[in-house]
């Protein structure tokens, strides 16, 4: 589904991403690992088109989408969360989620003159997915009255409304207190099940054990291994990118 | 007595038109666009110039002087996609002082410094009293269309990208189009004020598309709070209320336009550090 190839990134004197190279299968979770500085995270942000790439490219559906604007790659089915809740602050939890929901509200004249007519049923999605997620919430709640964790799961709920055949998530349980992260473990097991493809990065590597199909390890911008959990949770490599060399 | 409140109340009118399609641009969308008074100078001039040199009558010149505001609205969003937030407000200062300075030295079309001079009221609308009533009636349309624009979804896809505009892109909107089409309309309908200001006072130079209006909409906007339509019509009453209150007291004219001011600045103030969603406003100022 996603093929990312020889990708390089570099702010300044620092080479973030190096020559990455890798695929996702679809109705697959794939876990993108690795220390700290590794480059996932800017990974994350060339292939949404956050950050333009410095070489490399990236298909999506066999199109190509490297210079792609960020609305369009979104189009084509790329919907991701963030490492520290983004949310529209001074919207309401409705508003955040309608937003995300509706595909055509950026077109003026279409919504002026309300040819378009607003789908009956987006208000018991919205309720859905607030309880899929496990939000138990005033819709009409300003999304700032959240608290950090719940605005992590809200998150997710407002990527998943995002019409999308590729879901990407950043560090989704970092700095969540517990009783939310089995939450959120449930919620990805449950995704597992409906067969989305997912691409997440995590650092909780019993969580990953659990929820993950393939595992890719990076390390300095490159990555350093990839294959099932089990077998790439154990590669000596993996551990001393993450703990150091042996003494 | 009773001409001095209409000509007070039809400021007040004109300025409530100033007031609600800046609020569009700066509440809405999160473009802080102080070149907003520079389109309006661009509609009260194209308005002008039209029926005093070229012969056109009111209406058709009242239209065109919101089309070609609008024109210049939209291509003044355009860099917003690589200038944000602090650098874009200056950009368009820069367009505000690059238009009067236009209006200074394009003395073959705009009299330079001297300005445009024998502007007639529309045909019907001679009186101030019923000159009065048709900018109401602009007001009321205005304000009907633009609430009819941010209460739609089109309005909550704005407020999205004041809020973030990566993000909101990254949900699938165009911020680029939406952007354009914000300053477009923000732009039409300041556009609509200029004209409007110009036929009210029958003369218009450069002064008159300075700082001043800015400084008296940005107070009203603030005032009345950001992303409130009600707020910004609340706000230029204030404003007015206390700009006017000065003439009631003995204080030499020439101290009186510093004066409102420096007001308007020491209001603003307090509003930022005490109530930064305004009176009436949805949305913090950040």
């Amino acid at each position: 589904m996603l093929s990312v190839k020889n990708l390089t990134k570099h702010f300044g004197g620092v080479q973030a991403v190096d020559g990455c190279h890798f695929e996702i299968d679809s109705g697959k979770i794939t876990a993108l690992i690795g220390p700290n500085g590794a480059g996932k995270t800017t990974v994350f942000n060339l292939i949404s088109g956050f950050f333009p790439v410095d070489s490399g490219e990236i298909f999506f559906k066999n199109i190509n989408l490297t210079h792609q604007n960020i609305w369009r790659r979104s189009r084509a089915g790329i919907s991701r969360t963030f490492q520290t809740s983004r949310l529209f602050r001074n919207l309401s939890i409705e508003d955040n989620l309608l937003i995300a929901l509706r595909e055509d509200d950026d077109q003026f004249l279409k919504m002026f003159l309300r040819t378009i007519k607003a789908d009956p049923q987006e208000h018991s999605r919205i309720q859905e997915m607030m309880t899929f997620v496990g939000l138990d919430k005033d819709p009409h709640t300003i999304v700032t009255d959240l608290s950090y964790g719940q605005q992590k799961l809200f998150d997710l709920a407002r990527a998943l409304l995002n019409p999308h055949d590729l879901l990407m998530l950043d560090e989704p349980v970092a700095g969540v207190n517990p009783v939310l992260r089995d939450q959120f473990k449930k919620t990805l097991c449950a995704l597992r099940e409906k067969g989305e493809t997912v691409l997440l990065i995590e650092h909780d590597m019993d969580f990953v054990r659990r929820v993950a199909d393939k595992v890719i390890v990076m390390n300095q911008g490159r990555v350093l291994t990839q294959g099932l959990p089990h077998e790439v949770l154990s590669d000596a490599r993996v551990l001393e990118a993450y703990l150091g060399p042996a003494l | 007595m009773v001409n001095f409140l209409i000509h007070i109340f039809t400021l007040v009118a004109i300025y409530g038109l100033i007031a609600i399609s800046f609020n569009l641009a700066m509440g809405y969308t999160g473009l802080v666009n102080l070149g907003h008074v520079g389109l309006m100078g661009i509609g009260a001039y194209v308005s002008a110039i039209l029926t005093t040199k070229f012969g056109f009558s009111f209406f058709p010149a009242f239209v065109l002087a919101g089309i070609s505001a609008a024109v210049f609205g939209a291509l003044l969003a355009l860099p917003s996609r690589r200038i944000k937030d602090d650098y874009f407000a200056l950009l368009t200062l820069g367009f505000m002082f690059v238009t009067s300075a236009v209006f200074i030295n394009w003395t073959s079309l705009t009299r330079g410094t001297l300005g445009v001079r024998g502007i007639m009221r529309p045909e019907g609308f001679t009186d101030p009293f019923f000159f009065f009533i048709l900018v109401l009636l602009v007001l009321a349309v205005a304000y009907i269309i633009l609430n009819q624009t941010v209460s739609s979804p089109f309005g909550r896809v704005l407020e999205a990208i004041r809020d973030d505009e990566q993000v909101a892109e990254s949900l699938g909107k165009n911020v680029e189009r939406a952007k354009i089409t914000a300053m477009a309309l923000s732009g039409f309908f300041v556009g609509l004020s200029g004209s409007l200001l110009a036929h009210f006072l029958r003369l218009i130079n450069p002064g008159t598309f300075w700082l001043d209006p800015l400084v008296l909409a940005l107070a009203a906007v603030v005032i009345g709070g950001l992303a409130s339509l009600r707020g910004s019509l609340v706000g230029v009453i204030l404003v007015f209320v206390i700009s006017e209150s000065l003439r009631f007291f003995a204080i030499p004219s020439s101290l009186i336009g510093p004066l409102r001011v420096m007001i308007f600045m020491a209001v603003l103030v307090i509003i930022v550090l005490w109530r930064p969603k305004g009176l009436l406003g949805r949305a913090d100022l950040d």
